[in-house]
């Protein structure tokens, strides 16, 4: 696909993004409810970049389904959907940061003293209906590489998530992190670059 | 090689070129020029190559465990949002308001029922004597619930669930949540107590706990708070 191609396909996905936004907005629930499975791949990145470590994905992503579908009318520029979302997500995580302290969480035991970091190591989410073997279905250096991508910045480890949701360029990304397409190439750059140091050669060959 | 080596400069920290490169050959983001750049140093330096190749490798890896990571987290739908006046789920909620906040409004009837000493029934005809009611000290509906959770057999809740939104005539939005707490029952080996396909017990938890525990006399754990 030639570069002009290209940039019309996406100009006009991001046409019918609007319109789906307007649409649900005036309470059509199918466009929302398409605005949402369209965009839910990558707002799950973000999740995993910001979640506090003993609160599961599926759980704030619940929380930002409800936020989405109850503050979508306050979005008044549709242009800055993506980043209305991913701030959205960003305060579901602090919120949840700040609250879940109380609560226990039967899968990750009580909650640890460095409850705060919002980084957080990965756990395989307990989630309802998944199987013992599904929540293990992560190998020990998958959980190494996750663990090291949890501990990178917040600025290099979000861009480096949303790239592996596939299907994400690099024009997309910067779309919703609001930032120049150089500026991601560089932080995805950078990010890949600190893995390598972190982690070495063995682990990533471990997994092949 | 000497030239790869000034090109991949780590010593401060820097991102290289050859770093850059890399990556955007990884994502499939590199432009023509930039192939071109990275055919030049790989003329020089055929490892580089092979870091290429391990990128990639990396790079698809890494998808794999975020997808893995990720997989029930994508299942998520947006939350059913119930009509104005709509019959609402209750084969779903009822029995789990029953599991979840029934216990604590049953203790909390409990609760009120022990500390009303004035609307105690007569025994043997003989009337109780009408003394004023202490000003006891109410316990909330929540509390009641947190007072449960601190039961002994009790392990703990999960994570509370959303299962509807309903719009109200109020302007306000009715979010029904589900609760679920985790306790156990001790029951004898020989004893076994019904199940349905779903694993749903088929037994008030309460009764069955009553009829399996000795009396707190025999225990010496007092079962009220």
């Amino acid at each position: 696909m030639s570069g002009h191609q290209k940039i019309r396909e996406q100009e006009g996905r991001r046409d019918a993004e609007h319109e789906l936004i307007r649409q649900g907005q005036a309470g059509d629930r199918d466009a929302l409810q398409s605005l949402w499975q369209t965009n839910r791949r990558w707002v799950a990145a973000i999740v995993l970049a910001h979640r506090p470590r003993t609160i599961d994905v599926e759980d704030l992503m619940q929380d930002v389904a409800i936020k989405f579908i109850t503050k979508v009318d306050t979005l008044r520029d549709v242009e800055a959907f993506r980043p209305w979302l991913r701030r959205i997500v960003i305060n579901v995580c602090r919120g949840a940061a700040r609250s879940h302290k109380h609560t226990l969480h039967l899968s990750t035991g009580p909650a640890s003293s460095d409850d705060d970091d919002q980084r957080g190591s990965v756990n395989v989410p307990a989630a309802d209906g998944q199987s013992a073997d599904e929540q293990v279905a992560l190998s020990d250096s998958a959980r190494r590489v996750l663990h090291q991508v949890m501990s990178l910045p917040a600025e290099y480890r979000e861009p480096l998530l949303l790239r592996s949701m596939r299907g994400m360029s690099y024009q997309q990304i910067g779309e919703v992190l609001e930032l120049p397409v150089t500026t991601i190439e560089t932080r995805l750059a950078r990010a890949r670059r600190m893995l390598r140091e972190e982690i070495g050669e063995e682990v990533w060959s471990e997994g092949t | 090689m000497a030239e790869t080596n000034q090109h991949n400069l780590d010593d401060h920290g820097e991102l290289s070129e050859i770093d850059r490169l890399l990556s955007l050959l990884t994502d499939g983001e590199a432009t023509d020029s930039d192939r071109q750049r990275f055919e030049q140093y790989a003329a020089g330096d055929a490892e580089l190559w092979r870091r290429l190749a391990d990128a990639q490798e990396s790079a698809a890896m890494l998808e794999r465990y975020v997808d893995a990571e990720l997989a029930a987290a994508l299942d998520v739908d947006l939350p059913v949002v119930a009509a104005h006046a709509a019959a609402p789920a209750r084969s779903l909620r009822g029995p789990w308001i029953v599991a979840g906040v029934g216990w604590a409004a049953v203790l909390v009837l409990a609760v009120l029922w022990t500390a009303s000493p004035g609307a105690a029934p007569s025994i043997d005809g003989v009337q109780p004597v009408d003394v004023p009611t202490p000003r006891v000290p109410m316990i909330t509906y929540d509390e009641a619930y947190n007072l449960y959770l601190e039961a002994p057999w009790v392990r703990g809740q999960m994570q509370p669930h959303l299962t509807e939104i309903e719009p109200l005539d109020n302007g306000m939005m009715r979010y029904w949540i589900m609760r679920r707490i985790e306790e156990f029952i001790d029951v004898p080996a020989d004893q076994t107590i019904e199940i349905d396909g779903s694993r749903n017990l088929q037994v008030d938890p309460a009764a069955l706990r009553n009829a399996m525990e000795p009396s707190d006399d025999n225990t010496g754990e007092s079962r009220r708070p």
